[in-house]
């Protein structure tokens, strides 16, 4: 069993998961007692002869089953049009996904670069002052509502401190943006890899060299990344805490010790004992920030996927509803691909 | 900390008392459960967090409770429009000396005490999360115990629906579902007065405000649906080991019907881990149902709902509303807080590795 028979058995699986997926959230817009098509119209724009156009054109007149054939076909082949913008929806969430993926990168990033460390520090120093601090920053860090620390970190280090900047996600140019096209073009599988992560704002300026967006890229998301991050931080040295404990107590690490092996080796191996569960809850922490960042990309004014998403929910939106589920059950799905196969990686016991 | 716990047995001999009083002999079958529970509280009561915990636990209810009466003024009215020459200067921020009619805590954008408001903001999220994580615990419940209990056809059946729910991203399942409900809610709500009395009563509204109860009803509702899925796991995971035990079997044999044996043998057995995650899910409906408030879903303005406060302050922030965001994000955190520590100490003193270093302190 290779690595290439597990993963085809996995697309082999996923396909009816997102097919039911995307089936339920059309089955409960669907049942709404309203009319959508004038939702999206507007109740002021109200042109008798649109209405009927769009309902034409989104199939109200047919059966469900018709519609929802319709609006999967039309988005698998990316021709799905969002009725309220005239533009495409794989266009629009392209165009805004990699920006919550770069809120997601600076949040993950402030998560681990936090969470770890403290866990360790807590794990290795049991019952001191370390240890009392991860307990009460974990317990702080689950209690605080998400959108007011986010105001109360603008007010601090943007009105207050002036250490941030606020409007805006920085863009790298139009000649480096044409240099990944012909990447993407130009050299197989390699580039199109190196032309998608491009697309992500910071990761594309840097293979560009333009070090001013990478910069000022840095001056604005850092705050809302930090924001994001720091309140799972706390969660996250607890979980690395107790799956180290846990490890450290095990007989493996008896045995090393009463082997005397000194204090250096008998933590490596302790921490690759302990990461295994943790790689799972990063992994799906990371899926849930690229889906669930309505708030953040709301109080920071990012205009990410997740506030495009909530839109389209909120007005009826079928294309976007259609097209959101599928981005989110795409996401998790492959987060849970990534965290199994770096699980087979660092842990040896287990297998495809 | 003593207090605490003595208050907290005072509380607990009189109920044994009133108990017997109606049915003779209830103390003596119940001595060994009634010692179990006063060393939990024993032991919640002297460790820090469980004592703080439970401190600002019952302060939040307290407000909660008399908030609203306590409150110095109605939530629906607005002081900008008795006197228009107020309207250049609101939001107003919290002011100390010559003030001018102007609260202490700062008003909102209409007019009204940002401190009054909160009062009664209390009442709106705990009533909420405590409908929430009931409703939403008890269908958990029954579904997990028979889920599990009988296990086959049913057992599958159900733990397939778990599993699809549990799939989906929760905060846009509630808001899908808040949507849905909301519409057909106020149709429901205006045809029948009586209900839109008892919530209104239950989260001290004026009754008059249909539309929003029914939106604050369908955020609820949304939220008890995409809820109930962890608690049913939980429970039918618990039930799949305890139904092969002795006691179930001798229990089955006495010729005891499943209602008693689920009820009264498998129930006792899973309620401390249920307890512990009761009190979590406490602390995190409150901030799940103010986030969904704050994106526009629940009550609209006037309700005096905490989030909802937040969410209007944050179109002038921060230079005219930051009070508001802060007074306002302090009341929920006071609530979330309480309702963290107090389940943290709840699962230590419930963890069978620390529960013998407890009894052992205790009868030191």
């Amino acid at each position: 069993m290779g690595l290439a028979s597990f993963l085809a058995r996995r697309v082999v699986t996923f396909v009816p998961s997102v097919i039911g997926a995307l089936l339920i959230t059309y089955l409960i817009a669907y049942v709404i007692p309203t009319d959508p098509v004038r939702a999206w119209v507007g109740e002021k724009l109200l042109n008798p002869e649109t209405l009927e156009q769009l309902r034409k054109e989104y199939k109200f007149d047919a059966p469900w089953y018709e519609q929802f054939g319709f609006l999967v076909y039309q988005l698998v082949t990316g021709r799905l049009k969002d009725p309220t913008r005239g533009e495409l929806v794989v266009k629009q969430v392209t165009d805004r996904f990699p920006i919550t993926v770069e809120l997601a990168i600076f949040a993950f990033a402030f998560t681990v670069l936090i969470g770890i460390p403290l866990g360790i520090i807590a794990a290795a120093k049991r019952d001191s002052f370390a240890d009392l601090f991860v307990r009460v920053f974990a317990l702080v860090g689950s209690s605080i509502p998400g959108f007011v620390l986010y105001y109360f970190l603008i007010l601090l280090f943007y009105v207050q401190v002036k250490a941030s900047l606020m409007a805006g996600v920085p863009i790298f140019s139009r000649s480096c943006a044409l240099m990944l096209e012909g990447l993407r073009e130009g050299v197989p599988v390699i580039g199109y890899v190196a032309w998608a992560l491009g697309q992500v704002p910071i990761f594309g300026a840097l293979m560009c060299g333009e070090m001013n967006v990478v910069s000022s890229t840095f001056a604005r998301m850092w705050l809302p990344g930090f924001a994001l991050g720091v309140l799972s931080a706390g969660f996250l040295a607890r979980v690395v805490r107790n799956s180290l404990l846990d490890a450290l107590s095990s007989d493996s690490i008896l045995f090393a010790r009463a082997r005397g092996l000194s204090d250096m080796r008998v933590w490596r191996h302790a921490l690759k004992n302990g990461f295994a569960p943790i790689v799972t809850i990063l992994g799906l922490h990371f899926a849930g920030l690229l889906t669930g960042a309505i708030i953040a990309e709301t109080v920071f004014n990012i205009p990410g996927v997740g506030r495009y998403i909530y839109q389209g929910i909120s007005r009826l939106n079928f294309p976007v509803i259609i097209a959101g589920t599928f981005l989110f059950s795409l996401v998790y799905i492959v987060m849970n691909l990534v965290v199994d196969i770096v699980y087979a990686l660092i842990d040896p016991r287990v297998r495809y | 900390m003593n207090i605490l716990y003595k208050s907290s047995t005072v509380l607990l001999n009189k109920y044994a008392e009133l108990r017997e009083r109606f049915n003779p002999g209830w103390l003596e079958r119940n001595k060994s459960k009634l010692q179990e529970m006063k060393l939990t509280l024993y032991a919640l009561t002297t460790s820090k967090t469980g004592a703080a915990g439970l401190v600002l636990v019952l302060t939040t209810t307290f407000l909660a409770l008399f908030g609203p009466s306590l409150s110095w003024e109605p939530y629906d009215m607005y002081p900008v429009l008795k006197n228009p020459a107020l309207a250049g200067r609101l939001p107003h921020p919290p002011c100390m000396n010559d003030c001018s009619g102007m609260p202490l805590s700062g008003t909102d954008v209409y007019g009204r005490d940002i401190l009054s408001l909160i009062m009664r903001g209390f009442r709106i999220a705990l009533v909420m999360s405590l409908i929430i994580v009931v409703a939403s615990a008890a269908l958990g419940v029954l579904l997990g115990l028979v889920s599990g209990y009988f296990g086959g056809f049913i057992d599958e059946a159900i733990m397939r629906f778990t599993d699809m729910m549990l799939a989906f991203p929760g905060l846009v399942l509630a808001i899908a579902f808040s949507l849905t409900l909301r519409i057909s809610l106020r149709n429901v709500l205006i045809s029948n007065t009586a209900l839109t009395a008892l919530l209104a009563a239950l989260f001290a509204l004026n009754p008059a405000d249909a539309p929003n109860i029914a939106n604050i009803l369908s955020l609820f509702l949304a939220l008890i649906l995409v809820w109930w899925p962890p608690y049913a796991r939980v429970v039918r995971g618990s039930v799949l080991t305890l139904r092969e035990q002795g006691f179930i079997e001798a229990a089955r044999a006495l010729g005891l019907s499943t209602w008693r044996i689920l009820t009264k043998h498998i129930l006792p057995n899973i309620s401390s881990p249920l307890l512990v995650m009761f009190t979590f899910d406490m602390a995190t409906a409150a901030l799940s149902s103010a986030a969904l408030s704050f994106l526009g879903l629940g009550a609209q303005p006037p309700v005096p709902d905490l989030g909802l406060l937040i969410s209007m302050a944050g179109q002038y922030f921060p230079e005219r509303s930051w009070w508001i965001v802060l007074e306002a994000g302090f009341a929920l955190l006071l609530i979330s807080l309480g309702w963290n520590m107090l389940g943290d100490a709840l699962r230590d003193v419930f963890d069978p590795k620390t529960r013998r270093s407890i009894e052992l302190k205790a009868k030191l």
